[in-house]
């Protein structure tokens, strides 16, 4: 049993519900999701989100639409769909519960 | 100045020096490999080199034109290496983003150093893994390879192709973390046979980099590739300056000690003294000596010099070279001088003709032995075997003024009229052909002859102020037609290259006799082979006896009794040349015994 192994399940399961949740507060492109997780310390290099968005736009809870930038390449700016709200409603449900249970739990083994 | 290239990066054009250029492709490179087999990789790729695309004109900002390595090492930097990117993707075993660098040590692992590298990394990554200096490793591998005459070479490859590069910073940590644990070295096997077949393609990737970089950065920032090229380089300089000068040195004591060893029965014949022999002066020896060894000296310190030069960096001082170029230039002054006054001694050659008168033999067959050198000179080593006299001729001899040496030759031809005849042929070089034929005259041989035998020395002799100016003497037998010649042992001191009509060496004409035909010289002891004379030397090998003692058991009455009748023959000592046509006269005979013998 590696910790750091079950660290980075911790922080991957947390990562995609935090970007669902800073989406759900309006559409925003890249670089504005990884300043607010940068400031978050959530994440270290830029490179990890990436792959996390285009999943969870293959998975039908982003979408995106291309707009032109004037001081670079068009840019995508990710939204949640539907199905995301409805994911990210279930997945802060989940949360409260988990971190109600995490408190209880490893109050009472201390 | 650096070369730049134009790149579209999603969209928007930015001029990119070469290396940055490369350095960015082999980025995005890795990171593809990684996700290869990931579904929506183009839309991840295409992501990645938006953001690329975004930072590099934050960075250029307007100001600068042209991106440069540090920018690109600096978007790197920003957007992680690609472990750590596709780290997300991969699932449990997966490195957490920036984790590494927060110290961890996970299972330490046989690494390829890319940051600390000659060739291909192998050794500062296995230095990193025993905790060690890879310098050190790299100095017992070059010797190791040296020794074992490259075979160690094959092993460095294939650690170059199973062993993979560290890329990430996790990567990097865990080749320097904890030790060796069982669990790697199952991963490593397990894992062996599928990098084998993609680090087989890396490392011709790698190999092939070396080479472009070898090429293309040779005049501009040294590459490490350059580096180990040149200081490989020196290592073979300066292995090439030792070898040079240990064959000098060895050399030189070499032919010191095997001029001594000629000269040993002297007392005091120094180097220089056998220079003075040749040279016109003593100073002349001199000269010489000290040019050619200036000559054979000077360009293996220059090896040695820029063999460390390339090795250690060190500089050599500009004095030091020039003095160098100097000395090498000026040693050619005295060589050619020496060499041109001794090529002029040399010049013209005479030679003088005469004719010793022979007492014709009784038998018709001449007996031709050397002569026994000890009486000429009183301290030639020599030993008897066999009956046979030994002398070791190759040397010089220098005594009480006089020179000695084995130079006299002889050589069997045919006789214009019915007499045996020896005529001397003493030669010599000279400044002209006057001196030259004086020195010829002044050559003095030896012979003698006892009725029968004809002694022959082949040592020559002539005063010490005559100088070697190539002294020698060619005698000539003269032998006539039907008449013998018997080629004693000993006389293998002073024959050379006689021609004969069996085209018999010397060595193998020994011990047997002679007689000169109409075709030249024919043994005709010996049976006619099916073409000519072509019979094997070995078919009639007298001892001393002047015609063939039989050595063999006759398988026939009729060889016997042959036998009988020759072995007769064969008890007196001396014959006379009918003897030797009577025997001859049986060659089918001779010939089928042969044949039955095999």
């Amino acid at each position: 049993m590696n910790v750091e192994n079950t660290k980075a399940q911790m922080r991957k399961g947390v990562l995609e519900y935090c970007i669902l949740g800073i989406l759900a507060q309006g559409e925003l492109y890249p670089s504005d999701i990884i300043s607010k997780l940068k400031d978050a310390r959530l994440i270290v290099v830029e490179g990890t989100l990436y792959p996390l968005l285009t999943r969870l736009k293959d998975a039908g809870l982003l979408t995106y639409r291309w707009e032109e930038s004037r001081s670079g390449p068009p840019r995508k700016y990710y939204k949640l769909t539907t199905v995301g709200q409805k994911f990210l409603t279930e997945l802060d449900q989940t949360w409260e519960e988990l971190s109600q249970a995490v408190k209880k739990t490893t109050r009472q083994s201390r | 100045m650096k070369k730049t290239l134009t790149a579209n990066i999603s969209g928007t054009v930015f001029h990119i020096e070469e290396d940055a250029y490369e350095a960015l492709n082999r980025y995005l490179g890795n990171i593809r490999s990684r996700f290869s087999g990931t579904a929506g990789r183009d839309d991840i790729m295409a992501d990645i080199e938006a953001r690329i695309a975004e930072l590099f004109q934050e960075r250029l900002d307007g100001r600068r034109q042209v991106v440069s390595i540090t920018d690109v090492e600096q978007v790197m930097g920003v957007l992680g290496q690609p472990e750590d990117i596709a780290g997300g993707e991969d699932g449990p075993e997966g490195a957490p983003e920036g984790a590494p660098a927060s110290g961890t040590t996970g299972n330490k692992r046989f690494y390829r150093d890319p940051e600390d590298k000659w060739l291909g990394g192998v050794l500062g990554g296995l230095g990193a893994y025993i905790g060690m200096d890879p310098l050190w490793l790299r100095i017992a591998v070059v010797a190791l390879v040296l020794a074992s005459v490259g075979s160690l070479i094959p092993i460095y490859l294939l650690l170059w192709i199973l062993v993979p590069k560290a890329e990430s910073a996790a990567e990097r940590l865990r080749m320097r973390g904890e030790p060796v644990t069982v669990d790697n070295i199952k991963r490593v096997v397990e894992e062996g046979a599928e990098r084998f077949k993609r680090g087989g393609e890396r490392m011709a990737h790698e190999a092939g980099e070396l080479g472009r970089s070898w090429g293309e950065h040779a005049g501009q920032r040294r590459s490490q590739a350059v580096n180990i090229f040149v200081k490989l380089l020196g290592v073979g300089l300066i292995i090439v300056a030792f070898s040079l000068l240990l064959g000098l040195i060895t050399g030189m004591i070499g032919g010191t000690v095997s001029l001594w060893h000629a000269t040993w029965s002297n007392e005091e014949l120094g180097l220089l003294d056998l220079g003075e022999l040749l040279f016109s002066t003593r100073e002349h020896a001199l000269w010489m000596a000290i040019g050619i060894t200036t000559l054979l000296t000077v360009p293996i310190i220059g090896l040695f010099l820029s063999g460390f030069r390339l090795l250690l960096e060190t500089r050599t001082p500009r004095w030091l070279g020039l003095t160098l170029l100097f000395l090498w230039l000026a040693a050619w002054i005295p060589v050619i001088y020496t060499g041109v006054a001794l090529g002029k001694d040399f010049k013209r050659s005479n030679s003088t003709l005469t004719e010793v008168e022979l007492v014709q033999p009784v038998s018709g067959i001449l007996y031709l032995d050397s002569k026994d050198p000890e009486a000429m000179t009183g301290d030639w080593s020599m030993s008897y075997d066999d009956g046979e006299v030994n002398v070791d001729f190759d040397g010089v001899h220098v005594s009480n003024g006089t020179v000695f040496g084995a130079w006299g030759r002889l050589d069997i031809q045919r006789s214009a009229d019915s007499l045996f005849h020896l005529k001397v042929e003493r030669e010599a070089h000279g400044i002209s052909t006057k001196v030259a034929l004086t020195r010829a005259g002044n050559v003095s041989y030896q012979l003698d002859q006892d009725q029968d035998v004809l002694q022959v020395s082949p040592v020559i002799s002539y005063p010490v102020a005559d100088k070697f100016r190539g002294q020698d003497v060619q005698f000539t037998l003269e032998v006539p037609l039907g008449r013998s010649v018997y080629l004693r042992p000993g006389s293998k001191h002073v024959i050379h290259d006689i021609e004969n009509v069996t085209n018999t060496y010397d060595r193998d004409m020994l011990g047997r006799t002679w007689t000169m035909t109409e075709r030249g010289l024919v043994d005709l002891n010996a049976a006619p082979g099916r073409e000519g004379w072509e019979v094997p030397s070995d078919t009639i090998r007298t001892k001393h006896d002047p015609v063939a003692a039989v050595v063999w058991e006759g398988p026939s009455k009729r060889a016997r009794s042959a036998r009988k009748e020759r072995s007769a023959n064969t008890t007196e000592r001396s014959r006379s040349a009918q003897d030797i046509h009577r025997v001859s006269l049986a060659p089918d005979l001779l010939g089928s015994m042969f044949r039955n013998l095999r």
